[in-house]
């Protein structure tokens, strides 16, 4: 059986994908926290 | 997987995924009216609307496309974690499901805010605008995953790239 030949690495697509995607969750992270007090009172 | 049984998830997959994404877009658009509208009887159809949409549309059609996205995965070629693309759905899918499922108490509560009292426009302004940037983010990812399964594009995983050339290694030499 040949040698494994070898692996072309992840396509860039894929960083640029990634990066993106931990801004967003970031982004709706900040924003949860930062609306999230007014609904607690309101219930209250 | 026979090939009958192929057509009908991948059916089954596209119908639930398209129809999620259909259902955000109105869930987006009754949000927007519910944080705009001067008219308290508008906002409070609108907030009671995207409890029922978001209960019964919206959450089953998100299980659906999760569950017939992973069976159809495994039942072909294309594997859960061989190719990028596929990986990046599942990626993006999983934790909007779950903000999802989390989000829908919190939209419940305003419904029912809603349908006891008479909103202004200041009550309850942070989980309103909060639910509009929710619903465009979910219609982002929707649509960033549809792209994905249009354009497919090129890219395996370590160990799709060593599956694929150990199950046939002259063409891949």
């Amino acid at each position: 059986m040949p040698d494994l030949p070898s692996y072309p690495g992840t396509p860039r697509w894929a960083y640029v994908f990634g990066t993106i995607a931990v801004i967003v969750l970031a982004l709706l992270f900040v924003i949860r926290h930062l609306t999230a007090g007014s609904l607690a009172g309101h219930m209250q | 997987m026979t090939p009958g049984l192929r057509k009908l998830a991948l059916t089954a997959h596209v119908v639930s995924s398209v129809g999620w994404l259909g259902a955000v877009a109105g869930f987006l658009a009754l949000a927007i009216v519910g944080l705009t509208s001067r008219d308290a009887q508008m906002v409070r159809a609108a907030y009671l609307g995207m409890d029922l949409t978001g209960s019964f549309v919206i959450v089953p059609l998100c299980l659906a496309s999760l569950l017939s996205g992973v069976v159809q995965s495994l039942g072909t070629t294309w594997g859960l974690f061989r190719h990028y693309w596929v990986v990046a759905k599942l990626v993006m899918t999983i934790p909007a499901t779950l903000l999802l499922l989390l989000h829908m108490q919190p939209i419940g509560r305003i419904a029912r805010v809603a349908a006891e009292t008479t909103l202004s426009s200041a009550d309850l302004r942070g989980p309103r605008i909060e639910v509009v940037v929710q619903a465009g983010a979910a219609l982002l990812v929707l649509l960033a995953a549809t792209a994905l399964s249009v354009y497919k594009p090129r890219g395996m995983t370590r160990d799709g790239w060593r599956e694929r050339y150990e199950q046939d290694p002259v063409s891949q030499s």
